[in-house]
Order: C-alpha cells, then structure tokens, then sequence
C-alpha cells in the first residue's frame, strides 16, 4: 500500500514536471523544414525598412546554409518599390533616393557571394563595416564581441 | 536514500520545479516592440547599461537606470531613451541616452548620449525631428551619429541618418516603442 501510494506520488510529480517543461521541450525542437516565402513587400511601412528586410533574410540563408539571395527577388521587389513611389514621393521626393541608395547598396552585398555582408555573416567579426553595419541586429551582437576585441586603427 | 525518495521530498522536488517553470515563463525580463513590417526589438525600459562620457579629454562611465518619458527605436533595432528637458511652443528638446545594434565599428562604444530636438509644425514646415548621438571609439575619439526624420503615417517616422567622421548616409526609419511626445 506504502508502495502504491509512494509509485503514485512519483508519477504525479513526473506528470507534474513533464507538463511544465514540455511547452518549452516542444518549443525547443521547433525547427525551420523548409525556406521561407518569396521576400514581398505589403505596405509603405515594409517598404522604408526593406534594406532590413533583405538583410534578415539573407541571413536566415546564408545560416541555413542557402546562396544569400535565395528567395529574394529583386525585380519584384524593384516593381513593388515603384508601386509606393508615388505615396514616397508625395511625402517627400528627396528620401527616394536616399532609400534607393539604401537598397542597392543591401542588394550589391547580398547578390556577390563573396561580399563583406556575407563573409561577416559566415565569420562574425571577420568583417570591419565603416559606420553602419549592414547586418541585421540579429547578428550584430557576435560581430561586435570579437570586432571590439581587434587593435586600435587608430583614428 | 530513503529519506532523499519520501514522499514529501518528491512532493517539495514537484513544487519546486512548478514555481521554477512559472518564473522563467512568466518573468517579463524586458520590453518587446515590433515595428509595422520589422522584426521585434527587445530592450530593457529602463536603460540598465553602462555609458561612457568623454568630456575635457577623459572618459567616465555612468550607468543609466531610470525612467524615461518616451523611447524610440529605429529600424536597425537601436533604442534611444529620451527626456524633456526644454519644452517651447514651437520646439521641444529632449536628452538621454541610446543603446546600438547595428553598429560595427571596432572600438565604438555600444552605447552613448542622445539629443533630440522636435521641431513642431508651422505653416511651411510639417513636424520633423532631429537627433544627435554619440560614440565614443577607444575611449578617446567621439563618433556623431545625425538623424533628421519626420512621420510618415500615424505609425512611422523615417528620414535621413549621416555620421561624422565617417562619410556614409543611409535612410532610417523610427517608431514610438513607449511613452509619447509632451
């Protein structure tokens, strides 16, 4: 009877400690199968961002080990910029350029398979960006660990 | 063994695993603000990080926990912490302090002072704001971040960001994460 009662305590604390862990257990093991959908653009509010757009899917790629530009296409994204240009320009004709400049310079970094963005991706800190880094912040934090870790240059 | 298998060790061993898993599930360890089309942004609404202050050529280091009436985020996930400090019909100013993500600059602080001026809208001019932010880089050199931005729609603000002594611009974009303007 001890017995019984002792083996029914226990499974009731196991029971009692598996429903605690397994949303964490299960959440865990959740692991991306497949890429994600083509790269789009759905409102201004995406579009004023999309360099970081690019920049967090070229490094989803290039960590699950896919060409940076996979999924992302640029002639889509080009004919989409122009659908919210009007909208851009209306609220001011000079930040289209600036943002243009913007997603070229993101485009250049992830269509070159051996561009710094990628290199520093593929080793954190490899890579020293002058001013604004074009890595998402999702992998600034180890960039920044070991670039902080190099000798003065100097200036 | 005996004592380590009693039912009420495993009873407290239970108990205590329960009241583990609710403290880390449910502990709000920082705020989270996702931008309309961006990835979330976590920070600590406080501040709680350590900048350093370059002034008459030596560098101290103040480390910033306190409130503050209004943080903004920008889309490459840094946050800038800002209080009223000057508040007239046609302008405000604002000062605090800003935490980096996307920064790579070896050397360059991850942190620095921030000043904001909020320029209100005229018959010529709508609303725009201008924010001027620091780095100091091996301790000795000061960075200057500028951004000039005005809204956008009732959710994002975007702009205009330059660096001295960098030559390099780039477009920004910024959002409210908490508190509002005066």
């Amino acid at each position: 009877m001890v017995i019984v009662k002792y083996l029914g305590m226990r499974s009731c604390g196991a029971a009692i400690i598996i429903a605690c862990f397994l949303p964490i257990l299960l959440s865990a093991q959740e692991a991306p199968l497949e890429a994600p959908p083509p790269l789009t653009i759905s409102s201004v509010d995406q579009l004023v961002v999309i360099d970081r757009l690019i920049a967090d899917r070229a490094y989803l790629n290039i960590k699950a080990g896919r060409p940076a530009d996979h999924g992302i296409d640029f002639a889509l994204l080009d004919k989409e910029m122009e659908k919210y240009r009007p909208e851009l320009e209306k609220f001011d004709p000079a930040y289209c350029a600036v943002l243009r400049e913007t997603y070229e310079r993101m485009k250049a970094y992830v269509t070159d398979p051996n561009s710094d963005f990628v290199r520093a991706v593929q080793n954190p800190g490899s890579v020293e960006f002058k001013g604004r880094s074009p890595l998402p912040a999702a992998a600034s934090a180890d960039t920044r660990s070991k670039a902080n870790k190099a000798k003065p240059s100097g200036d | 063994m005996k004592r380590f298998l009693s039912t009420r060790s495993i009873r407290y061993t239970a108990l205590g695993a329960l009241v583990l898993s609710l403290l880390l599930c449910g502990t709000v360890w920082a705020a989270t603000f996702t931008p309309p089309g961006g990835q979330a942004i976590t920070y600590d609404p406080r501040g709680n990080f350590v900048v350093p202050i370059l002034s008459g050529g030596t560098v101290t280091d103040r480390h910033v926990d306190q409130s503050f009436s209004l943080i903004l985020v920008n889309g490459y996930g840094d946050v800038y912490y800002l209080n009223l400090m000057r508040d007239r019909y046609n302008y405000q100013g604002y000062s605090g302090y800003c935490k980096y993500r996307g920064f790579a600059l070896s050397g360059c602080s991850t942190t620095g002072e921030v000043v904001m001026l909020r320029m209100k809208a005229t018959a010529v001019m709508p609303e725009h704001f201008s924010i001027v932010s620091t780095s100091v880089r091996w301790r000795s050199t000061l960075y200057i971040l500028n951004d000039v931005f005005r809204w956008l729609n009732s959710t994002t603000m975007c702009g205009y960001e330059n660096w001295y002594p960098n030559n390099m611009s780039c477009s920004v974009a910024m959002y409210i994460a908490e508190g509002g303007f005066n």
